[in-house]
């Protein structure tokens, strides 16, 4: 791999650099033909900061192939290796290099692969070279020392049905956040409890983030006008989610060192975070987690169906508060390579599958949301299945036994009705019937459900309670 | 300490030494280079003293403080033979007075006002503009408000001409400098400093314990035997040494001659072709290994001399001692001679070399290579 760093390059991939060393101490690389990504993972594996530039972003930029050190590989052409942040960046950010250094040439040399592979010769190690080119020729060679890549971490995918998105500026945002004092010298890393609503958003210090001895005693609490964010969307308000400043700052200061505004998406408390900082020929992704708050008030709505995501499949019936995720997993460097082909072949990028849907232009009413939403069914319905009433013929068999006595006992014959059919007798009389349309009906409990997704501390059993009250109308007549 | 019983004694004998200055930055600036192992050799001259620190019987390091940095200075000697006047100066004199002096406290004391800058930016013209502006609040931090007028009386009163230059070098933070009286009543005395910040102010006396001096490591360095010889901004050598990674433990010169000068394009072109650089700078540490490599250019080497191939390597921890020099230097000269001893000579720029062209002190480290080096 060969990369070659003009004056004007160096000084944002130093600030990556610096942002990334906030994160955590190992650096990845992996480079591409098109893109090289650099990421990381702090050591409690919450926080997540990948920079993937493309080859526009380097003067020269070429991976060739490695020779026959990884024949197994596919045909594809990717180095990888991993080493300190820091021995990199200490090299970049030193004082002079800003002044003098006119070229960087970043190049990796794999270690079967040199001209004079011979093992005696400490071919064997990899090695990340650092050549700077400063004035009046003078040349700096840094040979740092290339590990392999041990462990490949990559975030999940987000579930962007029921995502929030935020759109904030780094100054506005970091505006918010100074508030809370960050007490120095240790290593106490603060969190944060966001609480989003409908048209304010509450900040307030998280009360076991005072430290060992109790010395912050200060808890302040912030409510922000939605409007300060360029763009605000909260699946369903209010959100409360919490998670730590540390690597939120390193965001927030990279965003204000390049005047990028952060793209903030969320799904739900114990979820992680996503926020992407989209410059040019750079392509950004930040995954904090977050935890869910003790005693926050939980969305109202009460889950009802039992199949959502894959993820959720562990029982979580014993735990109220869920554990939070964690920000990456571990994935083999190879299925990254693959998902990075097909994003690529897709002609986005490889964060294409978790991007949002294009932005809405305000929508304030819940009911062009759902509209939105059941216009965007079709990416979605894979993992969202009709609650009830899917297909024209299924009768009401979702309904527990004694449930469906009941109906029958009405002697309305409705329990061998379909959708359609059921829907038709509504119309009728429907005074005080909220749904009239096959498709409100099936996106309305949805809706209510989505928000809560991670939550299901209920048993799936109350769901025959909960389509009992949504027939209750029909009880009445 | 009886001041009486030591009064007396000046009544009957002449102290050995009595300089004063104004302002002690650069003074403390020239110690402080210096000042990495706390037992130091001072050897009073007449045309100035020297002060010789050590480390390993490996590295010496010998600060040159000549006479004119002070206001005053007066040298009599021990021996009974030549008590004379400071001003007519032989240069074979060979009667000097040596005392080892514990260098970290006597810089101390000179900064007890906090006005003799602080380790970190030494007073030098070295050093970036920045530090000077950090450095002088600190100072106008610690001073007193409302002596400024003072100050600037005694400063007019002390003129000597080179104010103009100090405000220069200092920026314009001259005005609070500090006076210092030092004086030496000989073998067995301690040594005294009397301090102040200005007329008005607090005084300090101060009164340092002086041990006997024993011998030093000698490492003459004989220039017939010299194969390498580089002058160079010390900008250059300051950013490579601070470049490198703290876990280096080896530092390597690499000189190699210069190709044969035909004209201009020539030159460089050996360098490019078969990566034999001009000067190479090279390290190995834990993370990996640093080669830094300087072309022959005017603008970087002031002058290369090298009469053959040469490789040696030091430790890095000795050679980083003079980074503390290094950053109030403007010119270092690197020597190596043919058994590899290398001596770097620090050029510190005077405040008052400007005005009055005194020579300007400097500070010169030799150092032994490694011995497993054998190329």
């Amino acid at each position: 791999m060969q990369a070659t760093l003009d004056a004007s390059a160096l000084k944002p991939f130093t600030r990556a650099l610096a942002c990334l060393s906030r994160y955590g101490e190992d650096l990845a690389i992996y480079a591409t033909p098109d893109s090289i990504s650099l990421s990381t993972t702090n050591s409690s594996k919450s926080a997540y900061s990948r920079f993937k530039y493309g080859r526009q972003f380097f003067s020269k930029y070429s991976v060739t192939s490695s020779g026959g050190s990884h024949p197994d590989e596919e045909e594809e052409v990717a180095v990888s290796g991993q080493l300190l942040t820091k021995s990199l960046l200490s090299i970049l950010r030193h004082r002079t290099v800003e002044k003098s250094v006119e070229r960087c040439e970043l190049s990796i040399v794999n270690g079967g692969a040199q001209d004079t592979a011979d093992e005696d010769q400490d071919g064997l190690e990899s090695k990340l070279i650092v050549r700077l080119h400063c004035k009046h020729g003078v040349v700096k060679t840094h040979r740092l020392l290339l590990l392999t890549l041990t462990s490949f971490l990559a975030p999940g995918v987000p579930d962007a049905a029921n995502e929030s998105h935020l759109t904030v500026g780094p100054r506005a945002i970091r505006d918010m956040i100074e508030h809370f004092p960050v007490p120095k010298g240790v290593r106490s890393d603060p969190q944060l409890i966001w609480n989003f609503g409908e048209s304010e958003v509450e900040v307030k210090s998280f009360e076991s983030s005072l430290d060992s001895k109790g010395r912050m005693q200060l808890s302040t609490e912030l409510s922000i006008s939605a409007e300060e964010f360029d763009l605000y969307d909260v699946y369903s308000t209010p959100t409360t989610i919490a998670f730590h400043l540390r690597e939120f700052n390193a965001t927030i200061a990279f965003a204000e060192s390049m005047s990028l505004a952060l793209e903030i998406r969320f799904t739900d408390p114990a979820a992680p975070l996503f926020i992407d900082v989209e410059g040019d020929n750079a392509d950004t992704l930040f995954v904090i987690s977050t935890s869910q708050v003790p005693g926050a008030p939980m969305p109202s709505q009460v889950s009802t169906n039992t199949k959502k995501r894959e993820r959720e499949e562990t029982p979580r019936d014993f735990a109220r508060i869920k554990k939070p995720m964690k920000a990456v997993q571990a994935t083999d460097a190879a299925s990254f390579a693959q998902a990075d082909r097909s994003a690529r072949s897709q002609s986005t990028s490889r964060t294409a599958a978790s991007m949002p849907p294009p932005p809405v232009p305000d929508r304030s009413f819940r009911s062009q949301h759902e509209t939105f939403e059941a216009q965007m069914t079709p990416v979605a319905s894979r993992v969202r299945e009709p609650l009830f009433l899917p297909t024209s013929s299924q009768p009401l068999s979702q309904l527990s036994a004694a449930d469906e006595q009941v109906i029958r006992g009405t002697g309305l014959g409705i329990e061998d009705m379909n959708a359609e059919e059921l829907a038709m007798m509504l119309e009728g009389e429907g005074e005080e019937v909220a749904f009239d349309t096959g498709s409100q009906v099936s996106t309305r409990p949805k809706v209510e459900t989505e928000s809560d997704a991670d939550d299901m501390e209920f048993e799936p059993t109350q769901s025959s309670e909960d389509q009992a009250r949504g027939f209750q109308p029909l009880f009445e007549d | 300490m009886s001041q009486n019983g030591e009064e007396s004694e000046e009544v009957h004998l002449p102290p050995v030494l009595k300089a004063s200055v104004h302002d002690v930055r650069y003074f403390a600036a020239l110690l402080r280079g210096v000042n990495f192992v706390n037992r130091a050799t001072v050897t009073i001259t007449k045309t100035g003293f020297v002060v010789v620190v050590e480390e390993a019987r490996t590295l010496l390091a010998t600060a040159y403080i000549f006479a004119d940095i002070f206001d005053e200075y007066t040298y009599n000697s021990e021996s009974p033979a030549a008590p004379q006047d400071s001003q007519n100066s032989e240069p074979e004199e060979e009667d000097n007075s040596a005392f080892e002096i514990p260098l970290n406290t006597l810089i101390e004391c000179l900064n007890i006002f906090g006005t003799a800058g602080s380790s970190g930016s030494a007073a030098g013209a070295g050093a970036a503009t920045g530090k000077y502006k950090k450095w002088k609040r600190g100072g106008d931090d610690s001073d007193q408000e409302g002596d400024d007028d003072d100050a600037h009386g005694r400063r007019s009163s002390n003129g000597t001409g080179g104010n103009k230059s100090i405000d220069h070098y200092f920026g314009n933070a001259a005005d609070k400098g500090t006076g210092m009286r030092m004086t030496y009543a000989g073998s067995g005395f301690p040594l005294t400093l009397l301090i102040a910040e200005d007329a008005a102010g607090p005084t300090t006396t101060c009164e340092i314990t002086t041990y006997e001096a024993e011998a030093n490591l000698q490492l003459p360095f004989e220039p017939d035997r010299m194969v390498l010889k580089i002058i160079l901004k010390s900008s250059w050598l300051r950013d490579a040494l601070s470049e490198l990674d703290p876990s280096c433990d080896k530092l390597t010169f690499i000189g190699n001659p210069p190709p044969a000068v035909i004209n201009g394009k020539q030159r460089q072109q050996p360098r490019l072709a078969n990566g034999t650089p001009m000067l190479r700078i090279q390290a190995a540490g834990t993370f990996g290994s640093t080669e830094m490599d300087y072309p022959n250019d005017r603008d970087v080497l002031e002058t290369f001399e090298c009469t053959r191939p040469v490789t040696f390597s030091y430790r890095f921890g000795h050679i980083s001692r003079t980074l503390r020099a290094l950053q109030s230097s403007t010119k270092t000269s690197l020597r190596i001679d043919d058994e590899g001893l290398l001596s770097l000579q620090f050029l510190m720029p005077s405040p008052k070399a400007k005005a009055e062209a005194a020579a300007d002190a400097f500070i010169e480290f030799r150092c032994l290579p490694l011995d497993d080096e054998l190329v």
